[in-house]
């Protein structure tokens, strides 16, 4: 099962790009196949979005789908780090692309300058038949970067719906919130609408404020968890981290599935997997 | 009456209170609305529809925050 949908093998080159990340046991060369064959759609190519694919792409994820229907603006310049006064009034989606495919040609980038919805996310998934193949093949992981509630829950209900792990990041003035939401692992966790409800109205970094250290700090933990869920090192599943950039502190809390959630009440009630036991990655030793 | 602990505030409630009651009475000092509201129970997150039938004893801590949405 570990090697469905495992088509490259590094060649001398990618061996030395990727060596060391590929000298952590927890990567190996195995590993950095893992991530190559990947596919991560990312929603929101604002602040984090734009921290998230770009180090993503840098450690070579194959496949990256960039989402976002908004025009750079020159307000976003001190977090959105892809942009400059070139890009000003442009498709965010074309500007971060153009941007990370000089980067690495090991990673496949296409871009959509749409909104997410879930008839344009059904039309994604069942047109493109690369994706469908990586979603069948458990390669497919959506990265939520959006910046407004309704979008947010939009995004979960359709990830709940097709069984794909959402990794969720959110930034505001100084706090942070990152969780995992995978249903076939850790449905006893529950989705992100067992947390926050339909109902919420937080405020975003338009009328809060933000650094774009601190929207960096919550995108650097967003692609690292990333790719521990990809390499099925991750622990902490269960946990929702909450990131205070003024004290400089993480708390974590332990998730619950709301039994009456209208978005993932169909998940199954346990994992159907010991995650510490069945999705550890196998050991290949690296020849050095 | 109890003492527990409100984002390390403490707040008396009669004994047998709900996290429910405790929400509601916590919320306006903090300048909250229920519906924006995580709870957490001694660590572990409350689901809202929970909310009504967790039982609130002697020296519970309870952590209030809101939804973070930006991005
Ligand atoms: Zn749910």
């Amino acid at each position: 099962m570990a090697d469905k949908g495992m088509t490259e093998t590094l060649n001398d080159n990618q061996f030395m790009q990727y060596y060391r990340q590929i000298l952590l046991s927890q990567v190996s060369e195995y590993g950095q196949q893992k991530l190559l064959n990947q596919h991560v759609i990312v929603v929101g190519v604002g602040g984090l979005g734009c921290h998230v694919t770009q180090q993503l792409t840098a450690a070579g994820i194959g496949h990256i789908y960039l989402l976002d229907d908004d025009l750079v603006e020159l307000s976003n310049l001190p977090r959105q780090i892809l942009f400059d006064v070139t890009s000003i009034g442009k498709p965010k989606a074309i500007c971060a692309a153009e941007k990370v495919i000089a980067m690495n040609s090991d990673t496949q980038v296409r871009y959509f300058c749409k909104k997410f919805t879930y008839s344009f996310a059904e039309e994604l998934l069942h047109t493109n038949a690369e994706l469908q193949q990586a979603h069948q093949n458990g390669q497919l992981i959506l990265l939520d970067c959006t910046d407004n509630m309704p979008t947010r829950q939009l995004i979960n209900a359709w990830c709940a719906t097709h069984f794909i792990p959402l990794i969720s990041a959110s930034v505001a003035a100084f706090s942070g919130q990152l969780l995992v939401i995978d249903g076939q692992v850790a449905p006893q966790s529950g989705c992100y609408h067992c947390l926050f409800g339909s109902n919420a109205n937080p405020q975003g970094c338009a009328n809060l404020g933000v650094l774009g250290p601190t929207v960096a700090t919550m995108a650097s933990m967003q692609a690292l968890t990333t790719i521990k869920h990809i390499l099925r090192l991750d622990t902490e599943l269960k946990y929702l981290h909450i990131f205070d950039g003024l004290q400089l502190s993480w708390r974590q809390f332990v998730r619950h599935r709301d039994p009456k959630c209208k978005s993932c009440g169909h998940w199954p009630s346990q994992s159907e997997n010991q995650l510490s036991s069945a999705h550890q990655i196998s050991p290949k030793k690296v020849n050095l | 009456m109890i003492t527990l602990y409100v984002n390390d505030l403490p707040v008396h409630v009669n004994k047998n209170s709900n996290l429910q009651q405790v929400l509601a009475l916590s919320i306006q000092s903090l300048n909250l609305q229920l519906d924006n509201i995580a709870a957490v129970h001694n660590q572990h997150l409350v689901p809202k529809s929970q909310w009504a039938i967790s039982v609130c004893n002697e020296n519970d801590q309870i952590e209030i925050f809101s939804a973070v949405a930006g991005g």
